[in-house]
């Protein structure tokens, strides 16, 4: 460094400082405090609430008091660093090709779990012998759905209802109405009326209220609630109704023709395919109630073309994007009914983490081999 | 203090990326799905996304139980025992270890039965585990004789079945403990009712007629 006879400008120095090492030992330094962090915290408060707070947040609270960057701040200035470190190494006279191709990798995983990240969603389906599906159920996320029915398939028009708000309409134009939403809670508790009410709202159960209860640590144990007014726009009747549970309400709205269902549920994925579920098997651990091995005969159906699956616990089907996995069963105690259970991931990024991998390790070589190269040449240029 | 002027940028950058990433609102979705036949409101649905959907319209469906007395029995898919909810009683939905929840009188006391593979431990040391839970200390031989004496019957479903009052080895203590062991074939159910000793005293008789009801 000459920094006396040759200062470098603010903004040089500000970009220089960016793509920094300091900033990757730091940067990686927060990453293992916040992985040590969220591990021991998932321990007290389960994984679902450690992953919000550590590492689906830019910033949280520590103590409730300090702020704290979260793990996307993190990988973001992580990236951020590496994008400029790049842009730094391409503007110098000499590149170095390995090196080039080894952070070109690394930036090709960030991005990728990025993308993971943002894009990727889980889900699940269950079917019973002989039931056929093209949709899966979000662990987590839920949905205000309105839908008629046409043939043996529903048109599902859907909200995703977990950033709702007392006030929020929606709109379902196709089905002539609009939705204000009056409570929501995604997590609720509902009850009844034990004295007869004047007019009650319309639900499947007679509920006359919900309550807020606290997240539970599982998304998949939180059961969304709303109370809604439901505006019919070729008229001025309005209907006053509790949505709780998965439960359709018992009445459908009529328009153009059609008839309407409407239900808060699970966000459902759709499927680019259908699933039917032939067999479902399993073997048990003798003596015990644990399984040792169950599988699924499915047949999957698309554009007109059907194959013939078993679908396993190592042995998952891939299709564009979609991979099911052998997740659980279920049986109906007293019969021979049971459903099977698939852990549905649709992940874009799938691939990404093994081209990144694959990337850097060839830079590595390169780069070893390049060295080695002029190891050798520069003491035999000194031995001669 | 160059380093700080770069680190503020950088937050503010972050910040701006996290304000495009928030949701604008609510949009639209359309898809289509095949329709499952089984009725949403059947007890059990052939169409369910999970079993956890069974549970919850499960939940739902036994709350009519509160204005219902006495009305028909609920069965979980997940568990192959069925009951009858004592009247005033609230259900709540389960999981697949804690097959069900209610809430208990006005201070919405929890009871909890849950069904775990296997024996679990022996009787004692689940006496003590639970002992603990409503911070009450039991010497040992005091528990080993509280393990004893429980009130003992067989259910509807020829379930035999344990019943431990912790009041009865601690009078003092508040909160209090009803507890249930029926020992199954290939696991073990519990029943379990926390709550002020008065709540427990006042609802005993539901708590022992909730166990009795167990059936296959």
């Amino acid at each position: 460094m000459n920094e006396d006879t040759h200062k470098p400008s603010r903004a040089a120095a500000i970009w220089a400082f960016l793509g920094s090492a300091q900033i990757t030992t730091y940067g990686l330094a927060f990453l293992m405090v916040l992985t040590f962090w969220g591990t021991l915290y998932q321990v007290e408060n389960g994984l679902y609430l450690a992953k919000e707070r550590f590492f689906d947040s830019w910033f949280f609270l520590a103590a409730g008091v300090v702020p704290f960057p979260g793990t996307q701040l993190v990988l973001a200035v992580l990236m951020l660093n590496l994008v400029v470190y790049l842009i730094r190494l391409l503007s110098r006279k000499k590149l170095t090709f390995g090196l080039l191709v080894i952070h070109l990798g690394l930036l090709l995983m960030l991005g990728g779990g990025a993308i993971t990240h943002l894009f990727a969603r889980e889900s699940q389906l269950t079917l019973a012998e002989g039931e056929s599906g093209s949709a899966s159920a979000s662990y987590g996320d839920w949905e205000i759905a309105v839908w008629s029915r046409d043939g043996n398939m529903h048109d599902v028009m859907a909200y995703n209802s977990n950033a709702l708000k007392p006030g929020d309409i929606l709109r379902f134009d196709d089905a002539g109405l609009n939705i204000r939403i009056e409570e929501y809670y995604r997590n609720a508790r509902a009850f009844q009326s034990t004295t007869p009410l004047a007019n009650p709202p319309l639900s499947s159960h007679d509920l006359s209220s919900l309550k807020p209860a606290a997240l539970a640590k599982e998304p998949g144990e939180n059961i969304a609630g709303a109370v809604i007014t439901i505006e019919q726009l070729n008229g001025t009747a309005t209907t006053r109704a509790i949505l709780f549970a998965e439960d359709e309400l018992p009445k459908t709205f009529s328009h153009d023709g059609k008839e309407f269902t409407i239900a808060l549920r699970r966000m459902r994925d759709p499927l680019p395919f259908v699933v039917t579920l032939q067999d479902f098997r399993k073997e048990m651990h003798p003596g015990t109630g644990v399984a040792r091995h169950f599988s699924s005969r499915v047949t999957v159906s698309s554009d007109g073309v059907e194959r013939d699956m078993v679908i396993s616990m190592n042995k998952p089907l891939r299709d564009r994007g979609f991979t099911l996995y052998q997740a659980s069963y279920r049986e109906e105690p007293g019969s021979n009914a049971q459903w099977s259970t698939f852990a549905v991931m649709h992940n874009y990024g799938r691939i990404i983490p093994y081209l990144a991998t694959g990337l850097v390790s060839f830079g590595l070589a390169w780069h070893f081999v390049v060295m080695m190269v002029r190891r050798a040449r520069r003491s035999g240029g000194a031995s001669a | 203090m160059k380093y700080w002027s770069a680190f503020s940028w950088i937050v503010v950058v972050a910040l701006g990326l996290s304000a495009c990433g928030r949701d604008s609102g609510p949009t639209l979705r359309r898809y289509r799905e095949i329709a499952t036949d089984s009725s949403i409101h059947a007890g059990h649905s052939h169409g369910d996304p999970s079993s956890e959907m069974a549970q919850m319209r499960e939940a739902a469906s036994g709350m009519s139980d509160m204005t219902a007395p006495g009305a028909p029995a609920v069965t979980t898919a997940n568990a192959p025992v069925s009951w009858t909810t004592p009247e005033g009683w609230i259900e709540q939905t389960g999981n697949p270890m804690r097959i069900a929840t209610f809430l208990v009188g006005e201070e919405k006391a929890e009871c909890t039965l849950t069904a775990f593979p296997g024996s679990v431990g022996g009787i004692e040391e689940n006496l003590q585990r639970w002992a603990g839970q409503i911070n009450l200390k039991v010497a040992p031989e005091t528990l080993s004789k509280f393990a004893r004496a429980p009130q003992t019957f067989k259910t509807e479903g020829d379930f035999p079945c344990l019943v431990y009052d912790f009041s009865t080895v601690a009078p003092d203590s508040d909160p209090s403990m009803l507890a249930a062991i029926l020992s199954l074939e290939d696991r073990t159910l519990f029943v379990k009712l926390t709550g002020s000793r008065a709540l427990l005293a006042e609802q005993k008789e539901a708590f022992t007629a909730l166990c009795r009801s167990l059936r296959p």
